[in-house]
């Protein structure tokens, strides 16, 4: 694969635009210098959105967990312990290492990047049980129940009459210590709707 | 407008009284609050400036001018759907170029074109520490910082900066309790003028634009005791500022040329409106009768900066809408009394 197109593919990685199916031959066949590519594309998206949106990255974690799944359940043979020490015994990159410098702000955001990582070291044809490699990640069973929680709020949010928005923008936030952003707020809701 | 003026006069050396036997910057504070509630009302500038929120950017074009007729202003939007907004003394004038349509609405008698300081003012230190941070340079202006930092985890942060020879607000960051920036509106551009550009305000441009009156019908204003509500446990700092009789549904447009007095009569005013405000945050609780209707809020919604929470009391929905943490609202909403007729 082109350079370019290892990129494409890395920025589709992280805008949760590459297909599930893909995912998983995509991190085996990755690069060791994918890592910081991905995460310089990734503070690029930070940096264009202006923050780090915890929300935005779960849903990536979220596909790459599920996609691994399936595959580990196809191919891990029975009696397989599920455990971080099996893992590191390969000798291979250390899953639960590499993550613990970035554990915090963008852990989701780095299951995506470590995943490019660690199996660029595992032999494509090893029959380990790559899903329990995230399992036993420490971020992403709170990260996941996060995306589960945001999303409930953001159907909620459909549900969220905009009238009582709007009478709420124009009527109740009238001081002055706020400036304009007020007005501006219901100037930019009624024009989100 | 000279009532304001002189509220704001009264109540900013109340705050600079107050303030001055605690807080070294207090002159600097003064002098902020001051200027920059004035500073909107009687300059003429043009600018741009960005408003962001948790997921979107918009990016908006602003002209503001004062002549003999009154106060001018425009606002743009400089992407999405395209439109202009002028305010024109009680008159807000929303333009739609693409739709080839003009709405007029007046705003409440009440309301200034420019807000004025909040009467609780005085008690914001009980409930935000304030400090003075680094001068910054915004809009290739000179600001200095302000930061309000929140005593509990019921309000976010407020970090002002504020053009040191104007005294115009030239960037607001809302922080949330987790020190993230929710909301931030920022100029990136910023001209001041010497006289008003009349150009800007020409409505004669849009004369064969659709014309549409989307006034709201008149409210009634309810005495808080009336209300018949209480929030059970509110927040500290918080106090009723405003009971409203509003219409849940909203009116038709209609032609200019038709009565809205008309119409409003026979739509009963039929949601409470109740706002909470600590000085700074405003919280407003809507209160209406339960008609069965499925798609009314009920838990938690977020918009940005912006949180919800909706509850079902005794038969009546109530919805809580904030600039405020989840935490406010939801605490709010799941407190709802009704006090005993």
């Amino acid at each position: 694969m082109s350079t370019n197109k290892r990129r494409e593919k890395i920025s589709a990685l992280l805008d949760d635009e590459i297909h599930r199916d893909e995912i998983m031959s995509f991190s085996l066949s990755s690069e060791p210098e994918d890592a910081e590519v991905a995460r310089r594309y990734q503070m690029i998206g930070d940096t264009m959105r202006g923050e780090m949106s915890e929300a935005c990255f779960v849903d990536v974690s979220k596909a790459v967990h599920e996609a691994l799944l399936k595959e580990s359940l196809a191919a891990r043979p029975h009696g397989t312990p599920a455990s971080r020490k099996n893992n590191s015994n390969t000798g291979k990159f250390s899953l639960y290492g590499w993550l613990q410098p970035v554990a915090g702000m963008a852990m989701a955001a780095s299951v995506a990047v470590v995943m490019v990582v660690t199996f660029s070291g595992q032999d494509s044809t090893s029959p380990l049980p790559v899903a329990n490699n995230i399992d036993q990640l420490p971020a992403a069973a709170p990260m996941l129940r996060l995306a589960e929680e945001r999303k409930a709020i953001d159907e909620n949010t459909r549900n969220l009459d905009p009238r009582l928005v709007n009478q709420h923008l124009e009527f109740a936030t009238q001081d002055a210590l706020q400036g304009r952003l007020p007005y501006v707020r219901a100037v930019s809701y009624q024009k989100n709707r | 407008m000279s009532f304001c003026r002189n509220k704001l006069v009264k109540i900013s050396t109340a705050l600079f009284i107050f303030l001055s036997g605690t807080y070294s910057f207090a002159d600097d504070l003064f002098d902020m609050l001051k200027r920059m509630s004035e500073a909107d009302q009687n300059k003429n500038y043009q600018g741009t400036f960005i408003l962001r929120k948790a997921d979107s950017l918009s990016t908006l074009r602003v002209t503001h001018a004062v002549d003999s007729n009154g106060e001018w202003e425009s606002l743009e939007s400089l992407n999405g759907e395209s439109r202009k907004v002028f305010r024109f003394n009680d008159r807000v004038i929303s333009v739609f170029p693409d739709r080839k349509l003009l709405t007029i609405r007046h705003t409440d008698e009440k309301q200034s074109l420019h807000q004025q300081l909040p009467d609780n003012i005085d008690q914001l230190a009980q409930f935000y520490s304030m400090e003075r941070l680094d001068d910054d340079r915004i809009a290739k202006h000179q600001t200095l910082v302000v930061n309000l930092k929140p005593r509990d985890q019921y309000r976010y942060g407020y970090r002002y900066w504020v053009d040191k020879t104007s005294g115009m607000l030239l960037r607001c960051d809302l922080i949330d309790e987790d020190n993230m920036v929710v909301e931030q509106m920022m100029f990136t551009e910023l001209d001041y003028l010497s006289a008003a550009p009349a150009q800007t305000f020409d409505l004669k441009q849009f004369e064969q634009f659709k014309q549409q009156l989307v006034d709201e019908p008149k409210v009634s204003a309810q005495r808080p005791e009336e209300a018949g509500w209480k929030v059970g446990h509110l927040p500290k700092g918080f106090v009723l500022t405003q009971s409203t009789m509003r219409y849940s549904q909203q009116p038709p447009a209609i032609s200019s040329n038709q009565l809205t007095d008309a119409l409003s009569k026979k739509l009963p005013a039929d949601l409470l409106h109740m706002v909470y405000s600590d000085g700074l945050a405003s919280v407003s609780v809507f209160i209406e009768t339960d008609h069965g209707e499925e798609n009314h809020l009920q838990g938690e919604a977020s918009m940005g900066a912006m949180n919800a929470y909706g509850n079902v009391v005794d038969g009546y929905v109530v919805t809580v809408v904030g600039e405020v943490p989840a935490k406010t609202v939801q605490q709010m909403a799941q407190t709802m009394v009704k006090l005993p007729e």
